[in-house]
């Protein structure tokens, strides 16, 4: 079995009282984009300093391609400039007083190669990243877009094993950012390089990756391929951060058995048909969360097709559309629903409309542990 | 967890850092503590019995109870304390119109005006002392008129002449360009558009002055004020010459005379009580607007300040800045250099003014036959030092923030970083002249791997840079604040050892914030006099010293003449960091 | 939290250790000489070592592998007489240093103790100072030239040569006033001369510490004069031990100004303008500043009495392990001159400085020392009393 490229054990990170990162472990192959994804402060950033070797586990062990690079029982600490990782960071972190072919040329320098390569590298990462007129500019005298191709370039030209990047694209504005997701996408393609990338944007997450890690106060929430997270979240909290806009979470009891034997969730004076079969853990009464994505909730005509098990008539709250798409939240009793529908209708604040929630795209959470129950 | 320590080189900077500060400035504080409480060999001439070297609690009674009391301890202390809070007061209220008019309004030369309110922080503190003396002396010391008794006849009444009124007065001169600066930074970081929100509200310009940006600045109000009232507290030059005609001490000048009268317990006694007033001071203002400093926001990006238009009292505003400059700025220099050129002190008169005490070949009755002070070897050899001093104090002391500021910075949050700011700011409480002392009784023997310095230009520049340390540290751990700390982090990345990255990227960045505490050393310690007063030997002594010596021998022409060299020196110095590298000084 | 506690533990630690180290330095004391001061006694032929004759030629070319001497010297006069002083002995060259006399003992001090000599000979005001702190100490020694012994009375070859004594003394403005206008110095107590007498601080100048002293050593002579001046006895206030003491206390009351310098107490005198000059009490030796100021008008009172004013020594000595002894002996004979004044004692054969060679005259126009209606200072004296006086001074100032 060859090696996996990034493999981290037990990964625990103190500050303080702090628990950033807690008893983590996961692992990728050759040619892999993961992406850490979670919350401000969930600990991703600090998973990813800690496999660039500058900040300091407080246990666990990291490998690197096979080799132990940290281990607090056996003492190991490769620091950063031996492990051959290249990053990315947030602010571009580019030197201001070097000129961008300086900056480029740090990490060849430190190699000790001679000038005539480096200069040729320098040039060839330029050319690469379409800044061939940019070598004498300093940082401070380019655009955010320019500032981060030369990030990307400085990193590129070291050749590093594996990349690092940090929240690469969160300074940049909406349309840039588009660009440059694309473009960080290509690069991976053209050079195959095993990424680990952190950003809290989930679309950013979801377009690019092969790999996410979700996390949450230091865990890792779900660890899986992007519509595996989507489709089948592990946790409420998994649900809840994936998606835009995010998903209906509706608070119940598992009620009375429905037909054909599925469970039945009720909240206040509705209840809801589910997918699920009844027994076994789901005991009556159970307090669960039914969730429902808003993309998968419709709108129906008077009395609805079918069995009219699962049609609520609710009120209009507010009307946004969005070109191709319109969010509508509706209220149902006290309970508020978002709705993504792509067909072109009017709705007024006020009107009452019938809305179907098939069965099979309710996921139920238990709301003790708020774990994804077995179907 | 020991590694760990050890892999970051920031912790082992911190502890080489803190090594260094032990012996520059822990010890020396300490041993002020210590020897407060031991019996030396001078005080035989005190009391009976006396055992050198032996404990002894003499010093902390004669002081604090004993019919010295009164005079040593609790008037000066109330002198100083008055004093150092009428400075801070009038210097802030000087200092703060003049930040709001350059920085906030439409102000006609602003710029120039910005640039020439430092002049008065480039004179020596005590030739503004002089200058007031020679202005308003009365028949009380009697010798010659003062100017103002010159031209109208009236003898001005004492307390004009003397105490508390000139020395802060006088003082407020010279120190309102420091509160001018600290101020000033305050208000441009304020972004006008938090004012512009309150106009839009409807408010009244006086309404929005006092109730956004009055209130935004307070915290740097009241951390300058402190900043100011602390260092005021050990002012010297000024009370002695002010003070002295109507006995109007403070804890500075019975310092200096215990120390002289080679009682140093007793120095060191009083100058702990003014360590103990400045830090109890600074204490309480890190309590009370430590959370409130947040507020000061620099806005970063897309941040402007809008002109506040003065309307009619813009001229008269503008005339009214320049008199200050007249009386702060012109006034002592153009005295300063009139001296210079009287034949015989204080006699003013034109038919009596002579070049002799600048280029005079010397031989003659004058000056005890000496040279003018272009000619004079003596002199001429005191400038090289006070320039040698003045350049190696500050560019080591300059290169020893930039690593406080890096320990400091990269450590923040760790009490080993605390601890390292806090140390290297502890000079700043100490009084120059009872530091001086200190060195000069632990460095004339070997004290751990130092071999006893005393005699060598290197103790005179050791003394130097340890008491300029708060200043250059500051400025090191601003300049470090401004360099994320990616930007190393990307060096490590690239494959750099430590030593690479601090060489190729951490020093060339905050070289060019360095370089502000760099200068204001370089101006400090050209004009330095009680600190290193005690430490000079005939071989290291300096321009100050030498005009110290002038001044108290009578010959005020050479003394004069030897400050007006001083501030030229200052002003070269200046205007060369400047043009290299278009930052400011002070 | 604990790493940082370990690290205060460890710099206490490091502190305590260190400062009975430092702290030791400052017990040595006693007459008894250390071995290196012995052997430096020796081969500078001083102390019990010293020669019996005077052999200028060979003590010259001793002086002259040398090379060069140091001096620290109380007054500016030094490069007057070091420049003669080459010019007759040309290869040696004198570097004369002018500096405070309190301030020469620090130095000296601080050299002995780092073991870094660079003073060879001092020559300074003080001489209680200079016998208690560096003599007892084994850090200055005398040095009397053999050809000189007969011709310095012994009181002031005890044990340091005296070069000259200066006098302190009281002055009046000759501008406004054509004779003294004080005749005791109890008139100064009386009203009229309220905020009208100048002093030099004795906080600053140990010379006018020694004076104030001396008029408390004569307390009985001062108690006479009140009587005489106010007929009636001396009533002393309240926790004042004697008639010198209420003296000072009682000029205190009467507003005493106190300035920085002999000097400013003569400008203050000598250019008053009002029309009420005060009157100062300063060095005799101010009196050659007319000269340099002809604005100046001041003259001596020479009939005030009990006495007209205080003498106090001016001495010379040799530093221990002064690493250029013969030519510091060859200066210092230099400096005391010939029995016409001489060259080298040329810069003090002035009005205020009186010799004090029993065969050199006064100069023109100056009496005596011995003629004079003066008290002389006495080192012991002064060293035991001096700092009680200045606490009195101090605690009375306001």
């Amino acid at each position: 079995m060859a090696d996996k490229v990034v493999e981290v054990r037990n990964l625990t990170k103190r500050f303080g009282d702090v628990i950033a990162v807690n008893d983590i472990s996961f692992s990728i192959d050759e040619k892999d984009f993961l992406i850490l994804l979670g919350p401000s402060g969930c600990g991703k950033t600090t998973i990813l300093r800690m496999i660039a070797g500058l900040e300091e586990p407080t246990s666990g062990e990291i490998y690197l391609r096979g080799k132990l690079v940290y281990s607090s029982e056996k003492s190991i600490f490769v620091p950063a400039r031996e492990r051959g990782v290249g990053l990315v960071f947030q602010s571009y972190a580019l030197w201001p007083h070097m000129t961008v072919f300086e900056n480029i040329a740090f990490g060849l320098r430190v190699k000790h190669l001679d000038n005539t390569t480096i200069k040729q590298k320098v040039r060839e990462g330029l050319a690469y990243m379409q800044l061939e007129e940019m070598e004498n500019r300093y940082p401070q005298e380019m655009s955010g877009g320019q500032q981060q191709r030369v990030a990307l370039a400085r990193m590129l030209v070291s050749e590093p094993e594996v990349f690092l990047m940090d929240e690469p694209l969160s300074n940049l504005d909406a349309k840039l950012r588009l660009e440059m997701r694309a473009e960080i996408k290509n690069i991976h393609f053209q050079t195959g390089a095993t990424t680990v990338y952190v950003t809290h944007d989930q679309v950013e997450a979801l377009t690019m990756a092969n790999k996410i890690a979700v996390m949450n106060h230091g865990r890792i929430e779900q660890f899986d391929h992007p519509k595996a997270v989507y489709k089948h979240p592990a946790t409420l909290f998994v649900a809840d951060f994936i998606g835009s806009p995010t998903i209906n979470k509706i608070k119940g009891k598992i009620d009375a058995e429905g037909s054909g034997g599925k469970v039945k969730v009720s909240f206040g004076n509705f209840s809801i048909l589910t997918d699920y079969a009844a027994g076994g853990v789901f005991g009556r009464d159970k307090e669960v969360v039914a969730a429902v994505r808003p993309e998968n909730i419709s709108v129906v005509g008077e009395r609805g097709k079918g069995s009219p098990e699962n049609v609520f008539s609710c009120e209009v709250n507010t009307v946004l559309p969005a070109g191709p798409e319109t969010i509508l939240k509706l209220k149902l009793g006290e309970i508020g629903l978002n709705l993504l529908i792509t067909q072109e209708a009017e709705y007024r604040k006020g009107e009452r409309v019938n809305v179907y929630i098939p069965p099979e795209a309710v996921l139920l959470f238990d709301s003790e542990t708020g774990k994804l129950m077995e179907k | 967890m020991f590694r760990a320590t050890i892999r970051k080189p920031h912790v082992i900077i911190s502890y080489i850092l803190l090594f260094i500060l032990l012996f520059i400035v822990v010890i020396p504080f300490f041993r002020m503590v210590w020897d407060s409480f031991i019996w030396h060999f001078t005080d035989i001439r005190l009391a009976r019995g006396v055992n050198p070297g032996a404990f002894t609690v003499f010093h902390w009674k004669r002081i604090f109870h004993s019919k010295l009391t009164r005079n040593v301890l609790i008037e000066p202390l109330f002198h100083s304390i008055s004093t150092a809070l009428g400075i801070s007061i009038l210097a802030m209220t000087i200092g703060g119109m003049l930040a709001w008019l350059v920085t906030r309004t439409d102000l006609p030369f602003r710029k120039t005006i910005g640039t020439l309110a430092i002049l008065p922080y480039v004179i020596p503190s005590y030739i503004h002392a002089l200058a007031w003396l020679t202005l308003f002396k009365n028949d009380r010391i009697g010798g010659a008129a003062g100017l103002f008794q010159f031209l109208t006849g009236v003898s001005p009444p004492n307390w004009i002449s003397y105490g508390f009124l000139p020395i802060v007065f006088s003082m407020s001169l010279h120190y309102f360009p420091y509160t001018y600066l600290l101020l000033s930074a305050a208000l441009t970081s304020i972004d006008s558009r938090l004012e512009e929100s309150g106009e839009i509200l409807g408010a009244r310009r006086s309404y929005i002055l006092r109730r956004i940006t009055f209130p935004l600045v307070i915290p740097a109000l009241l951390s300058s004020f402190i900043l100011t009232f602390s260092r005021a507290l050990g002012i010297f030059g000024a009370p002695y010459f002010l003070g002295s005609p109507v006995r109007y001490f403070t804890l500075s000048t019975q310092i200096y005379s215990n120390i002289t009268n080679r009682v140093p317990a007793a120095g060191y006694i009083l100058a702990l009580v003014l360590i103990a007033i400045s830090s109890t001071i600074i204490y309480f203002n890190q309590k009370i607007i430590g959370t409130r400093k947040s507020f000061v926001t620099i806005a970063g990006k897309g941040f402007r300040t809008q002109l506040t238009p003065l309307g009619k009292v813009r001229y008269p505003a503008l005339v009214l800045i320049i008199l200050l400059l007249i009386i702060a700025v012109l006034t002592p220099i153009i005295l300063l250099v009139w001296q210079t050129l009287t034949l015989y002190p204080d006699d003013y008169s034109l038919k009596h003014l002579t070049l002799l005490y600048w280029i005079g070949r010397g031989g003659t009755e004058f000056a005890e036959g000496e040279a003018g002070i272009l000619r004079n070897g003596a002199i001429l050899k005191a400038t090289w030092n006070s320039i040698k001093l003045a350049l190696t104090a500050s560019i080591l002391s300059g290169f020893f923030g930039i690593f406080i500021g890096y320990a400091v910075v990269k450590g923040r949050g760790t009490k080993l970083s605390k601890l390292v700011e806090q140390t290297s700011f502890l000079p700043y409480l100490v009084p120059g002249i009872a530091f001086g002392a200190l060195y000069l009784s632990l460095f004339t023997n070997r004290i751990g791997p130092i071999p006893a310095l005393y005699g060598t230009f290197f103790l005179v520049a050791l003394v130097c840079i340890a008491k300029n340390l708060p200043f250059t540290g500051r400025a090191g751990i601003t300049s470090m604040l401004q360099i994320g700390s990616e930007l190393e982090e990307a060096s490590e990345i690239a494959g750099a050892r430590w030593g690479r990255g601090f060489l190729k990227i951490i020093l060339p960045l905050s070289i060019n914030g360095a370089i502000s505490g760099f200068i204001l050393v370089f101006i400090t310690v050209m004009r330095e006099l009680s600190l290193i007063l005690l430490l000079v030997t005939p071989e290291t002594r300096t321009l100050t010293t030498m005009t110290f010596r002038y001044q108290e021998q009578g010959y005020t022409q050479f003394s004069s003449a030897i400050s007006v060299m001083i501030i030229v020196i200052v002003v070269i110095g200046e205007l060369a960091t400047r043009r290299l590298t278009r930052k400011s000084a002070i | 939290m604990r790493k940082f506690f370990t690290l205060v533990l460890a710099l206490l630690l490091l502190t305590c250790l260190l400062m009975p180290a430092v702290a030791g330095g400052q017990k040595e004391s006693g007459k008894k000489l250390s071995p290196e001061t012995e052997a430096w006694l020796k081969a500078a032929k001083l102390g019990k070592y010293a020669e019996d004759t005077f052999d200028e030629a060979a003590l010259y070319e001793a002086a002259k592998k040398e090379g060069e001497v140091n001096i620290y010297s109380y007054s500016s006069r030094v490069f007057k007489f070091a420049k003669t002083f080459m010019a007759k002995y040309p290869g040696i060259k004198v570097n004369g240093f002018d500096i405070d006399s309190g301030e020469i003992v620090t130095k000296v001090l601080a050299e002995q103790q780092a073991k870094n000599y660079v003073a060879d000979v001092i020559f300074l005001k003080d001489p209680a100072t200079v016998v208690h702190e560096l003599y007892d100490r084994g850090m200055a020694f005398p040095y009397v030239p053999p050809d000189l012994k007969d011709k310095i009375p012994p009181e002031y070859r005890n044990p340091f040569v005296g070069h000259h004594a200066s006098v302190d003394t009281f002055i009046y403005n000759t501008s406004k006033q054509s004779s003294p206008p004080i005749k005791s110095m109890w008139d100064l107590t009386k009203p009229e001369w309220r905020g009208r007498f100048i002093v030099a601080d004795p906080q600053k100048l140990p010379e006018f510490l020694e004076v104030f002293t001396t008029i408390v050593q004569h307390s009985k002579e001062m108690e006479a004069e009140y009587e005489k001046v106010f007929g009636e006895k001396l009533k002393l206030s309240k926790g004042v031990e004697n008639a010198g003491y209420e003296w000072l206390y009682r000029i205190l009351k009467n507003d005493v100004v106190v300035v920085g310098s002999s000097n400013d107490v003569a400008k203050a005198v000598g250019l008053a303008s009002g029309d009420n000059p005060p009157v100062g009490f300063t060095s005799f030796s101010r009196l050659r500043d007319k000269k340099k100021n002809p604005n100046l008008k001041f003259q001596v009172m020479f009939d005030t009495t009990p006495v007209m004013g205080v003498a106090t020594e001016v001495i010379i000595g040799i530093v221990n392990q002064a690493k250029h002894p013969n030519a510091a002996k060859l200066l210092i004979h230099w400096m005391l001159g010939d029995e016409k004044g001489g060259r080298g004692y040329a810069p003090y054969y002035v009005l205020g400085d009186f010799p004090l060679r029993k065969d050199v005259a006064p100069p023109p126009g100056a009496k005596k020392i011995t003629d004079m209606n003066i008290w002389a200072s006495d080192p012991k004296y002064v060293w035991e009393n001096g700092q009680k006086v200045l606490e009195f001074w101090v605690s009375n100032l306001k």
